[in-house]
């Protein structure tokens, strides 16, 4: 169903429909939520979140001077409105709210917000996000100690922040949306003796206050009363951290979750289960799957490799077996929803014959040997096993490799050198550039985030030049070239945008899925009187 | 004895210096950087760098051993990479859950299992009826992780009778159904070495002389043959109860229950280094103390047993 | 009483043949033998073999077991799967008992500080827990065929040792042993020559539990995403893979499920037969 953009579409307004019927008034203190994690958060603190659940976390505790909304886009948080941006687009300067206060009664000023961003930087924090602020002016040198000042973030009075760049940065506002752009309270980070423990007594301006976390087990959070956009509509967020699908699936079968991220197996059979009709709720992840080509490696250095295990693969069979109505098949790496994202970008048809001639061309007439990389996780498998024997049809004969996650990321990034691996990229930023720079700039082989070690000298001058961009159109037109561009040389085979499905209980109102992870900050959540369970 | 008791603590300490080499050499051999799944995505050569001196990774291996040996006799076993809890924190947060899992367990497969396997030794004795003997062979072919997801269905989301799963607020109806669980897939061994130790008592002149004797099939059966039969059972209780002390991965993995098990599998996908090592650290002590009072037990069940 | 390997035999299948849980332990264990052996000329299909237009076609006509999430038919992959966990079982354990024979003899025979330094090492292998061992093992060496049959290998040899030890121990100044030194055999053939083969009966019972131990261990292996590499189907690999399905296809629960289960319980009844058959003190399977 989702192999055209007007499905897309549909499933766009399917999402913003939520999945309760609004009553007549919305019921105050309307009870607790009870949601689940798949893992145990890792930290809360912002300058060491680098997980899209410590994020999605994260972005219920505290506020930036922007943040998201639920579609994407950029919008005043902390900040009364959005800011005034110089003509030469270097300094940006926000008004913040006034009256905001941190859980522990302390009011927000200025000099918190510079704080923050400066404790990222600080190379005695070793946060793993200083390269947010890198465009910041003075970033790059504070983080290496080479200066103690960071002239570039300055609070002028108690409520007005100037931030100035050392170059124009397009997407420098989707930045500061990052969990890294969250504002702390100097004090409760200082509190402790080990600053790192900081990260289990978070202590934000956000919606809703941490309550208790017990490892492994669960995490409470309340409303805060006083926040500065009135107190939400729940009592409570109760996330239980449930690791086995299987056991989600239990408990919210159960009764005993309202919300439920559906594995595409667990999607199949809600789907054909009328009780669950109206309750199913897709939303577009900001995401990209894909079979990374070592553009360094032999026989993958050969651009006519490349294009044969593209010509190789029938993707669309692969995943419509695999994925029914899960997916927007990928011929780029830019996901529908982003500006950039084409639409009418040819992929690689399935054409073995071509294949095996391309690499009779390139060399290769009786194919070779390779191995693909890849996590252990049982999805993975589905995916790559039968591209494993399309590819023996054309005399490659691939070996899929399983590494489990820690040993994987070290593989793929700096410390191996792998033919070939599956794996996908997450948006940091609901950004065209987050789908480009980070993965095909040469400045980024490795892991930087390019791990198809791609390199072109035309791709990043293109690459390059989109970012001091600030036109809109402008910029969406030389990212839509450079991914043609890229996807040319085909470092990658693409595979699939992912669409999540959710199963919401009947009684959840005004819940609205995102596609970014710190997007949801759940104010909006009701839970109607529930009615008999299943 | 207290000399006994004092000998074999001290044996411990080599034992234990032993276990910590051997997880250390492991976690050496453990392929890729662990700072590279610590940093995420987008990370900078430099940042890998100053994370890598942060954990003392820059370090010869024998300092970094030497660091952690030096802290350890202090009884700081220092913070986790990943979260930065401290590890000794995390152990005392667990080992209550998996404590209360492992008791539960035990007491329900004890029972079961001694009952089951006395009942079926009595009746084979009398009638020759295989049919026990097969069924709990049976039994026990069964995957843990099967039973679990029965159980959670059965009880949980159909009858509605308990949690389905996770520790709730941490009371003792959460720990029904994994404990359940455990217990019946752990009692069909207990049940198996009964039984055959109960025939094997049951076979005995002395048996026949006290049925001789005319005393009552009951006297018969529990004062002389289990009395007897515990000797060998006591053993197998105990290995039995150290098995799970340590954690049971699966179980805690399935109803989500943050034990130790959990705590250690966890480490060493995140190649925690700190956490492994005091996980591995710990269990070698709950097993050498639970291996002493085993043999402390079997001496006092069965009094021909001299320390020397 | 000593004996050699011919006596120990005739008397072993003597028991048997009147042990009938024996009897069917070995018909169950023969049989899955026998169909890893001849899997290509069994499996009416080759396990690998996707059909992406039939998937998950329960049990019927064309495909006696259904067809898994790729349309591979599910009986196919079983006889292969077969192989894999058998392999496993049987490398596993030949690792295992070599090197716990080896040295549990070598310990019970020499005593002295050769025993107390070989049953140190013991003692401080049985510190770890046995299935977290073989996890760090298979993190530290890399999943894999081979670091399977090492790993669930390292984890079982110190059991074995303990055990040979044990007999070597109440063995080792019977009289035919000290018969065989008096007419000047040498230490290593009395060891394995003489000292061995009245050992062998507790370490045969012990490998036939411990193939059935390692089948389980692969299994729960799996379940923690550390089991047998595609595309090499194993039991314990389908029935994980198969876990999401529980509700749309049981069949790819049900059926790698029951293969493991009988394979165990075939091990364990013909290790149960055979405790009976070579062991005349007692009845049952010790484990």
């Amino acid at each position: 169903m989702a192999r055209h953009p007007a499905a897309f579409l549909a499933l766009l307004v399917l999402l913003a429909a939520g999945c309760a019927r609004l009553p007549a008034a919305i019921p105050e203190g309307s009870g607790v939520w009870r949601g689940c994690l798949n893992r145990n958060p890792v930290t809360l603190d912002p300058a060491y979140v680098v997980t899209l659940l410590d994020s999605s976390i994260c972005a219920l505790l505290y506020n930036g001077l922007v943040r998201f909304d639920e579609s994407g886009r950029v919008v005043p948080d902390l900040a009364r409105t959005m800011p005034d941006v110089s003509a030469d687009g270097l300094t940006y300067t926000f008004e913040l709210r006034r009256g905001v206060r941190f859980h522990n009664g302390r009011e927000l000023t200025a000099e918190d917000v510079v704080y923050s961003f400066r404790r990222i930087l600080d190379p005695a924090t070793i946060s793993r996000r200083s390269w947010v602020f890198e465009a910041v002016e003075g970033a790059v040198a504070f983080n290496r100690d080479e200066r103690t000042d960071l002239p570039g973030v300055r609070a002028e009075g108690s409520h007005r922040v100037v931030i100035t760049l050392a170059w124009p940065l397009a997407h420098f506002l989707s930045l500061l949306a990052m969990p890294a752009g969250y504002v702390v309270d100097r004090n409760e980070v200082e509190r402790h003796t080990d600053p790192r423990d900081y990260g289990f007594h978070p202590v934000g301006t956000g919606p809703w206050v941490l309550e208790s976390w017990v490892p492994g087990a669960y995490l409470r959070l309340r409303a805060n009363p006083d926040y500065f956009e009135g107190r939400p509509h729940l009592d409570a967020l109760d996330y239980r951290i449930i690791e086995d699908g299987a056991t989600a699936v239990a408990e919210f079968r159960a009764g005993n979750l309202h919300l439920l991220r559906l594995g595409p197996v667990e999607h199949a059979v809600f789907q054909r289960d009328p009780r669950w009709e109206g309750f199913l709720v897709g939303a577009p992840d900001l995401a990209v799957y894909y079979l990374a080509l070592n553009c360094e490696k032999e026989p993958f250095d050969n651009v006519l490799v490349r294009q044969a295990v593209n010509h190789a693969i029938d993707r669309q069979a692969i995943l419509e077996a695999v994925l029914p109505g899960r997916y927007v098949l990928a011929n780029g790496s830019i996901p529908p929803g982003l500006d950039g994202h084409d639409p009418h970008l040819e992929g690689y048809r399935y054409d073995p014959a071509l294949a095996r001639r391309l690499l009779a061309a390139a060399g290769y007439p009786r194919g070779f040997r390779m191995e693909i990389v890849q996590t252990s996780s049982p999805g993975v498998l589905q995916i790559t096993e039968p591209i494993q024997r399309m590819l023996a049809e054309v005399g490659v004969e691939a070996r899929l490799v399983q590494l489990e996650s820690g040993a994987f990321f070290a593989t793929i990034g700096d410390q191996g050198n792998p033919d070939c691996f599956f794996v996908s990229w997450w948006a940091d930023i609901p950004d065209a550039e987050n789908f480009l720079y980070p993965l095909f700039h040469s400045r980024n082989r490795g892991g930087g985030g390019n791990r198809a070690r791609f390199s072109d000298p035309a791709v990043d001058a293109i690459l390059d030049r989109a970012r001091l961009t600030l036109g809109a159109a402008e910029r969406s037109e030389l990212y839509r070239d450079a991914q043609r561009l890229v996807f040319s040389q085909a470092p990658w085979v693409p595979l699939y945008f992912p669409i999540n499905y959710l199963a919401c209980r009947p009684e959840v109102g005004g819940f609205v899925a995102c596609s970014i992870a710190n997007a949801q900050k759940m104010t909006g959540v009701w839970l109607a009187p529930p009615p008999a369970a299943d | 004895m207290t000399a006994y008791i004092v000998r074999r603590l001290a044996l411990m300490v080599p034992l234990l210096v032993g276990v910590s080499l051997v997880t250390f050499t492991l976690l050496y051999l453990v392929p890729g950087d662990p700072v590279q799944s610590l940093v995420g995505e987008r990370a900078t050569p430099q940042m890998v760098e100053s994370i890598r001196r942060e954990l003392g990774l820059d370090l010869p291996l024998h300092l970094r051993y030497g660091r952690w040996l030096a802290r350890t006799v202090r009884g700081d076993l220092g913070r986790s990479w990943a979260t930065h809890r401290p590890v000794m924190v995390s152990l005392i947060d667990r080992f209550p859950i998996t404590l209360k899992l492992s008791v539960l367990a035990f007491a329900l497969s004890t029972l079961l299992g001694v009952t089951v396997g006395v009942a079926t030794a009595v009746r084979e004795e009398a009638g020759g009826d295989h049919l026990a003997r097969w069924a709990l062979l049976g039994g026990q072919s069964v995957p843990i992780i099967y039973l679990c997801l029965v159980f959670m269905y059965v009880f949980g989301v159909w009858l509605r009778l308990t949690p389905v799963s996770g520790l709730g607020d941490g009371s003792i109806r959460y720990f029904l159904l994994p404990a359940g669980a455990l217990g019946l897939y752990t009692s069909v061994y207990k049940a198996r070495m009964t039984r055959s130790a109960m025939l094997e008592v049951l076979r005995q002149d002395y048996i026949r002389t006290a049925r001789a004797k005319g005393l009552s099939e009951r006297v018969v059966i529990y004062r002389h043959a289990l009395k007897n039969a515990m000797v060998t059972v006591v053993t197998v209780l105990g290995a039995g109860l150290s098995a799970l002390l340590v954690g049971s991965v699966l179980t805690e993995t399935v109803f989500g229950l943050p034990g130790i098990g959990k705590l250690q599998i966890d480490g060493v996908y995140a190649r925690d280094f700190p956490v492994v090592m005091g996980c591995f650290l710990f269990q070698a002590v709950v097993l050498s103390f639970t291996n002493l009072a085993m043999d402390m037990a079997y001496a006092w069940a069965n009094p021909r047993i001299r320390f020397d | 009483m000593g004996y050699g390997m011919d006596g120990l035999w005739a008397r072993a299948r003597r028991r048997l043949g009147r042990n009938r849980g024996a009897r069917a332990g070995l018909v169950i264990v023969g049989t899955l033998a026998v169909a890893a052996l001849l899997a290509p000329v069994l499996a009416p299909q080759p396990p690998g073999r996707m059909d992406l237009d039939r998937v998950l076609l329960p049990p019927g006509p064309g495909h006696p077991l259904g067809t898994d999430y790729f349309g591979r038919d599910m009986l196919s992959r079983l006889i292969y799967g077969a192989r894999v966990s058998l392999t496993v079982g049987v490398v596993a354990q030949s690792l295992s008992a070599t090197v716990g024979v080896t040295l549990g003899l070598v310990a019970g025979y020499c005593g002295g500080w050769t025993d107390l330094v070989i049953m140190r090492l013991v003692e401080l292998m049985l510190c770890f827990p046995d299935l977290l061992l073989a996890v760090g093992l298979t993190v530290a060496l890399g999943p894999g065929p081979y670091t399977l049959f090492l790993a669930l290998g390292l984890v079982g040899w110190p059991g074995m040792a303990r055990l040979v030890r044990g007999e070597a121990l109440a063995l080792r100044d019977r009289e035919f042993l000290e018969a065989a030194r008096a007419t000047g055999t040498g230490p290593v053939r009395v060891l394995w020559g003489h000292l061995f083969p009245n050992c062998l009966s507790p370490v045969i019972i012990a490998v036939t539990g411990g193939m059935a131990a390692c089948i389980m261990a692969e299994a729960s292996l799996s379940f923690l995403g550390l089991g047998a590499q595609p595309p090499t189907p194993s039991w314990g690999s389908m029935l994980n893979l198969g876990r999401p399905y529980l509700h749309l296809a049981p069949h790819l629960v049900i059926f790698p499920g029951l293969a493991i289960a009988l394979a165990v319980f075939g091990f364990n009844l013909l290790g149960d037969g055979l405790r009976d058959a070579l062991d005349p003190r007692r009845s049952d399977f010790p484990g």
